[in-house]
């Protein structure tokens, strides 16, 4: 009976109880986020059906979760430049190999509160490898805080 | 802190496994060339210091405030 447990990790989150997940759903990232060195799995779900947004959740730290969402919704031609360093820790193997990239989103202390999403600093993750790297992009033209449009009041 | 004087085409090596090259300097701007592991991320430090604030204040997000402005998306 307990073979069956090997593979699942179990949590206990802060935000969404008890989460039990398969060790194959779980998202590496050798790095960590920046600023939360140390921390490096992750367990990526849709925050609810048909939502844009996603939860980044720690598997290490119960209290510590983002959320993140796909910055082509903000920015149409949304473009990442990935070095040769990256694409080798992500274990990208050809130049077109598809990734994804999510950008943190955050919500300003201001009233009413506003949520910005962080595109100079995408989370990029490797579906194939599941390996995943914060990456800061270089000469780049977008906001650390770019806003995303809410609908009324 | 140690401080040193090196001309372009010099380095300077940090323990075994990192390196930095003067490239070049221009008036005020000096060009850098880093050789560092993997493992050890290199960053423009002030961009760094910006993303690691944002990257703190993102993983406060208590999920009820979150819920409301989630659902007003577009």
């Amino acid at each position: 009976m307990l073979a069956y447990k090997v593979d699942t990790v179990e949590i206990e989150t802060s935000r969404f109880g008890t989460l039990a997940v398969d060790e194959g759903e779980v998202i590496s990232l050798p790095e960590g986020m920046i600023g939360f060195m140390g921390l490096t799995r992750f367990i990526l779900f849709r925050h609810k059906e048909g939502s844009p947004f996603l939860w980044l959740q720690s598997l290490e730290d119960g209290e510590l979760a983002f959320v993140l969402m796909d910055p082509l919704l903000l920015v149409s031609d949304y473009d990442l430049n990935i070095t040769p360093e990256d694409t080798a820790l992500l274990g990208i193997e050809t130049p077109d190999h598809s990734v994804q990239a999510w950008a943190v989103v955050n919500i300003g202390r201001q009233d009413p509160p506003e949520i910005t999403a962080n595109l100079l600093a995408p989370l990029v993750i490797n579906p194939r490898t599941r390996l995943g790297k914060q990456i800061v992009l270089f000469e780049s033209p977008y906001a650390i805080r770019h806003p995303v449009p809410l609908k009324g009041k | 802190m140690l401080i040193l004087t090196r001309k372009i085409g010099e380095q300077v090596a940090i323990g075994d496994r990192i390196k930095i090259f003067i490239v070049d300097v221009k008036g005020k701007q000096v060009r850098l060339g880093i050789e560092a592991p993997q493992e050890t991320p290199v960053y423009r430090h002030e961009i760094y210091q910006k993303i690691h604030e944002e990257n703190r204040a993102a993983a406060q997000i208590e999920a009820g405030v979150f819920e409301e402005l989630a659902e007003r998306f577009g």
